[in-house]
């Protein structure tokens, strides 16, 4: 799901249980998932996460 | 009045225990209308208890410098017998069947409990406004917010309505009251302290640590929650400026400050430098994805614990603090995983920013106190959001786990404080104190 699908879906969620309010809130959120989503550690996803203690043992 | 001070003269019996927390009941009574910091005054139990102390070290029987001390906590520690409201009306009804453990350490310390701290409803905002209680207001200006989520702790420490008392910090929650309120916050490294019987917000996030009138008076409460076996006899020495090594981490951390913040904090690294101190900037290269890290974990973590009562009792919520959870509950799962991948590559760079020094030196909060109700303020680049703003600085450490200390290092032109932020290695909360000791004479020694 893109994060234009994911908003688009959100804010219909909120609207039809009666929280409009949520709207502007939801778009915010939305910006912040495009920017973790860009992040350069989501380039790979075979990458250790470091500090895994799974990787370190 | 700090803790440090009085410690000797009780264990003496220069001065009592009901002496003192009688004048903490006075003080409580007569701001506590304007200020609104605390949400329930234990009174008469604190007098019994702060008798018991006096009669004890009478006979000999002194446990230490928090002995009949009188102290608060914020409430969502649990005080046994007593209301853990979480600053919410959802918990309203709730009483604690037991002490916290942080709770237990303090009363086996002899710490006298005069009552439970406002705070941001859930410890979900960083300015003590949403409060099911009503808002909590700065000291030193009333109209201001006192910072938050620790909001009423802090004013307690701040205008001796406690000698001590205990916060909680999830992204900045006891540091960032205490640099709204001109006091000293520690958050410990995480998992250092017990978060048993305390309300979380992330757990994964959650630090429970002191806020304090001095950087001596926080590691002495720090100390008295930690395991018996891990505690130790005497405050840390101060450590000589002199050859201490210090980072700064230029860039994120520093780009988005009140201009009086940014002055007063270059001014303490001056200071800091000509006492001896050798400064060099340092990098935390995905600090600009911070806030988005933090965000999409406390979310999920907030829907996971709210979700029940955000169905059955979602009007007894704080309409803000509502609509934050209610948007908390549209996080997708591979977001939050994300996130959880990003936390650990921040933990890994506040790492390397310390390799080669000693602490990370940095503002505490990037504005003063903000007027209550404001959703922006005004900072170097334009106007941005208070709770943006309020979480900048401090989150990085609740990310990375890393210890910090907040302490006062200026006034702005109108008198509202402005806090310094120093973070320590992992393993290294001493040092960290030895070092924010001598900061702290430094300042007082500049002032």
């Amino acid at each position: 799901m893109t994060v234009g699908e994911w908003l688009e879906w959100a804010q219909a969620d909120a609207n039809e249980r009666g929280l409009p309010e949520m709207l502007g809130p939801l778009d915010g959120l939305a910006q912040a998932t495009e920017r973790l989503r860009a992040a350069d550690w989501n380039d790979d996803a075979d990458q250790d996460t470091p500090g895994d203690p799974a990787k370190s043992q | 009045m700090t803790i440090a001070a009085i410690a000797p003269r009780l264990a003496r019996g220069e001065v009592k225990s009901e002496k003192l927390t009688e004048e903490c009941l006075s003080q409580i009574e007569a701001l506590n209308p304007k200020l609104n910091a605390f949400i329930t005054v234990t009174a008469d139990t604190a007098l019994a208890e702060a008798r018991a102390a006096d009669r004890d070290i009478a006979g000999g029987r002194c446990r230490g410098p928090l002995h009949g001390i009188p102290v608060s906590l914020k409430d969502l520690v649990d005080l046994k017998g007593v209301r853990t409201s979480a600053g919410s009306l959802v918990r309203a009804g709730h009483v604690a069947t037991a002490d916290a453990t942080v709770t237990a350490r303090l009363r086996a310390a002899g710490a006298v409990f005069v009552g439970k701290t406002n705070l941001h409803e859930f410890a979900f905002g960083t300015t003590t406004e949403d409060s099911g209680f009503g808002a909590a207001h700065n000291p030193i200006d009333p109209t201001r917010s006192p910072g938050g989520s620790s909001g009423g702790s802090a004013i307690a420490i701040a205008t001796g309505m406690s000698l001590g008392t205990v916060g909680t910090d999830t992204g900045g929650s006891i540091r960032i009251p205490a640099a709204a309120c001109g006091i000293v916050g520690l958050k410990p490294e995480w998992g250092d302290l017990s978060a048993s019987g305390v309300v979380p917000l992330s757990r994964q996030l959650d630090h429970v640590g002191p806020l304090a009138s001095c950087v001596a008076d926080a590691w002495i409460q720090y100390n008295a929650m930690l395991p018996a076996e891990r505690q130790s006899a005497a405050v840390p020495a101060e450590r000589p400026l002199k050859g201490l090594r210090l980072g700064v981490p230029a860039g994120y951390l520093f780009d988005r400050l009140d201009a009086d913040v940014e002055r007063a904090v270059m001014a303490t690294i001056e200071t800091l430098r000509r006492a001896g101190a050798a400064v060099t900037d340092v990098a935390i290269p995905h600090a600009t994805d911070m806030a988005a890290i933090y965000l999409h974990l406390v979310l999920g973590d907030a829907a996971e614990y709210h979700g029940r009562t955000l169905l059955s009792r979602p009007h007894d919520y704080t309409p803000n603090v509502r609509l934050r959870l209610e948007m908390a509950r549209y996080v997708l799962a591979e977001d939050y995983v994300r996130a959880l991948r990003g936390k650990a590559v921040i933990a890994r760079e506040v790492d390397r920013a310390l390799a080669g020094v000693d602490a990370l030196v940095l503002p505490a909060l990037a504005i003063p106190a903000p007027p209550i109700g404001a959703a922006t303020m005004p900072v170097k680049g334009g106007p941005e959001a208070v709770r943006t703003l309020m979480l900048r600085c401090t989150q990085p450490f609740n990310l990375s786990g890393h210890p910090a200390i907040a302490l006062p290092c200026g006034t702005t032109p109108c008198g509202l404080p402005i806090g310094l932020q120093l973070a320590g290695h992992k393993g290294g909360i001493a040092t960290l104190v030895q070092a924010a000791l001598a900061v702290e004479r430094a300042i007082a020694h500049a002032g």
